[in-house]
C-alpha cells in the first residue's frame, strides 16, 4: 500500500490517534518520569477497566451527562426565546445588549462559588453553570441566524398572507437553522466544560469530582481516566450536533449546479 | 372573488422615500399615477431603471403603503395575489414540489391535495423527476419555473411579475416568456407584469404602460393589436416592429 492511500481521510483520525499513543508510551518510558507525573498508557488502560467493572465510571459519568444535558437544553432554550426576541424587537436589543455583552466579560470559573452557595453542592447549580456557560454562544447565533432571513423571502411571506406564526414556522426557524446549529455546537462542548467547573467547586458525583478525588490521593491513572472520558463525553455531544446538521440541512450538502452558461440548452 | 368593476384600480398613487443621507427633499419614486387593470387583461409595465415600476408592484403587492393617492386591489386584504421576483427566491430548504404547494400548505389545504396539485404543476412547468430536488440543484431557468408554479397553483386574483425573465441569459428568457404565454392563454389570469423588454410585453400583454423616469410617470397606454392566440413568431410581423418603435420612442 502506498503513503498517499494512508492519508485517506478515513484513515487519518486512526493513525493520529495511533501517533498519539505511541509518543505517550516512548515519553513515559524514558523520559524518567514517574508514574504519578505520567502514567503509561498500559496503567491507564488497567485502571479504567477496573473504574468500569466496579461501576464507578458510569456513575460518575451519568451524573456529568444529566448536568451536560439540562444545562444545555435550559441554555438553549433560555438563549432561543431571548434571541427571538432580541432580533424581532431592535429596541429590547438596544436595552438589553450592555448586560449581555457585560455578562460575557465574568469569567464563569469565578462566580462558579457564587452559585454552589447560593443553590447548594446539588443537580441544581451544575445545570445551572452549564446553562450560563451556553447561554451566550447560542443566544448571539439565534440573533445572527434570524436576521440573516433573506428580506425577498419575508415580502414572500407577506404576499401571501402568512401569519406571524407561520412565518415563524415556515421561514424565520428554517432560515436561521444553520446558524443556530453552529451555536449548538460550540454550546455542547460548553457545557462539558460548565459541568466540571461546577463540580470542581462542590460536588459529591460527577467526572470532575472524581478528577478532584484522583488527585488528591495522586492517583493520575485515574484522572487521565476521567479526563479522557470527559474528552469522548465532549466529542459524542459535539457529533450528535453534527449528525443533526447532517440531517436537517441536507439541502446544503448537494452539489450546486454551476451556473447556467449563456446559449446553453438546458431547460 | 368579490365583485369589482376592475381587479386593480389606482387613482393618483404617489410614492415617496424619506430623503437619503445628505439630502433634504424626500424621494418621490413614483406617480401620480392612475390606471385600472381589468379582470383577465395582461398589463405590462414597461420602463427604464429607476421609474418605480417595482415600487408599483410593491404597493399593489400589499408590502408598501401608498403615500397619497388609493390603490384598490379586488378583494381587498384576502385577494390572492400571486408574486414572481427577479430572482426565483425559493427556500432553500424546501424542494420542489415543497416550494410549490407552500402557498396552499399555508392556506390549510389538506396536504394529499396540495400534493395533487402540486405535481400537476410540475408537469406543467415541465419538471417532472425533479420534484424532490433541491433549489440550488436547479438551473435558473428551472427555478423560475419552480417560482412561477408557486404563484400560479393558488389560482390567484391578481399575478404580480416583476421582471420575471431578468436574470436569464437571452434563449433561456425568450423560451420562458413563450411559455408563460401558453400557460396564460389556457387559464387567463389578471397579470401585471413589470419587464423592460419591448419584445416581451408586445408578445404577452394586451397593453403597456409606459412609465418614464423617475418620478415614474405613465408617458403612453398602448392597446396591443395583435391577435390572439399569440405566437412566438409574431415577434417577426410588420405590426409588431411598428408597436416596438413607438414603445422604444416613448421610453425616450
Amino acid at each position: 500500500m502506498q503513503l498517499s492511500s494512508f492519508l485517506r481521510p478515513r484513515w487519518l483520525m486512526p493513525l493520529s490517534a495511533a501517533l498519539g499513543l505511541a509518543a505517550w508510551a516512548a515519553l513515559s518510558r524514558w523520559s524518567g518520569l514517574p508514574a504519578f507525573i505520567l502514567p503509561p498508557p498500559g496503567r491507564v488502560a488497567a485502571r479504567l477497566w477496573l473504574t468500569l467493572q466496579d461501576g464507578t465510571l458510569t456513575r460518575h459519568t451519568a451524573a456529568t451527562l444529566l448536568e451536560v444535558l439540562l444545562g444545555l437544553l435550559a441554555g438553549s432554550l433560555a438563549a432561543t426565546l431571548l434571541g427571538y426576541g432580541l432580533a424581532r424587537y431592535r429596541w429590547l436589543e438596544r436595552l438589553l445588549s450592555p448586560y449581555l455583552v457585560a455578562s460575557q466579560a465574568i469569567p464563569i470559573v469565578a462566580i462558579a462559588p457564587l452559585i454552589v452557595i447560593w443553590f447548594g453542592p446539588g443537580l441544581f447549580s451544575k445545570v445551572l453553570i452549564c446553562a450560563l456557560i451556553v447561554f451566550f454562544p447560542i443566544l448571539i447565533n439565534t440573533i445572527v441566524g434570524l436576521h440573516a432571513v433573506p428580506e425577498n423571502l419575508r415580502d414572500l411571506m407577506r404576499s401571501l398572507h402568512a401569519s406571524r406564526w407561520q412565518t415563524l414556522r415556515y421561514l424565520e426557524i428554517p432560515a436561521a437553522m444553520p446558524v443556530f446549529l453552529g451555536g449548538l455546537r460550540i454550546g455542547a462542548t460548553l457545557s462539558v466544560i460548565g459541568a466540571v467547573v461546577g463540580e470542581f467547586v462542590g460536588a459529591d458525583r460527577g467526572l470532575g469530582f472524581l478528577i478532584n478525588v484522583a488527585r488528591g490521593q495522586f492517583d493520575t491513572a485515574l484522572v487521565f481516566v476521567a479526563v479522557f472520558t470527559l474528552i469522548l463525553l465532549a466529542l459524542t455531544l459535539y457529533g450528535t450536533v453534527v449528525l443533526a446538521e447532517h440531517h436537517w440541512l441536507r439541502w446544503q450538502r448537494c452539489p450546486a449546479r454551476p451556473p447556467q452558461s449563456p446559449g446553453g440548452t438546458q431547460p | 372573488m368579490a365583485m369589482c368593476a376592475a381587479v386593480v384600480q389606482v387613482e393618483d398613487l404617489t410614492v415617496q422615500f424619506p430623503p437619503a443621507a445628505g439630502e433634504e427633499n424626500n424621494l418621490q419614486a413614483l406617480g401620480p399615477v392612475s390606471f385600472a387593470v381589468q379582470p383577465q387583461e395582461f398589463v405590462a409595465v414597461l420602463g427604464p431603471s429607476g421609474s418605480g415600476k417595482s415600487t408599483l408592484l410593491r404597493v399593489l403587492a400589499g408590502l408598501l403603503p401608498p403615500s397619497t393617492g388609493r390603490v384598490q386591489v379586488c378583494g381587498g386584504s384576502t385577494a390572492q395575489v400571486g408574486l414572481v421576483f427577479q430572482q426565483a427566491n425559493l427556500m432553500p430548504w424546501r424542494n420542489v414540489l415543497q416550494n410549490i404547494t407552500l402557498p396552499l400548505e399555508l392556506r390549510g389545504v389538506p396536504q394529499a391535495e396540495a400534493q395533487r396539485l402540486g405535481r400537476e404543476w410540475i408537469e406543467v412547468i415541465g419538471l417532472q423527476g425533479f420534484e424532490s430536488a433541491w433549489p440550488r440543484e436547479l438551473s435558473g431557468g428551472m427555478a423560475q419555473r419552480v417560482a412561477l408554479a408557486r404563484a400560479l397553483i393558488q389560482n390567484p386574483d391578481l399575478l404580480l411579475l416583476d421582471e420575471p425573465f431578468g436574470a436569464l441569459d437571452a434563449l433561456t428568457r425568450e423560451r420562458l416568456a413563450a411559455e408563460l404565454l401558453t400557460l396564460w392563454q389556457a387559464r387567463r389570469n389578471t397579470v401585471l407584469m413589470v419587464t423592460h423588454s419591448i419584445s416581451e410585453a408586445l408578445l404577452l400583454s394586451d397593453r403597456v404602460l409606459v412609465f418614464t423616469s423617475r418620478p415614474g410617470r405613465i408617458s403612453l397606454d398602448l392597446p396591443v393589436t395583435l391577435p390572439r392566440p399569440r405566437q412566438e413568431e409574431m415577434r417577426y410581423t410588420a405590426t409588431f416592429g411598428e408597436m416596438a418603435r413607438a414603445l422604444r420612442a416613448a421610453i425616450g
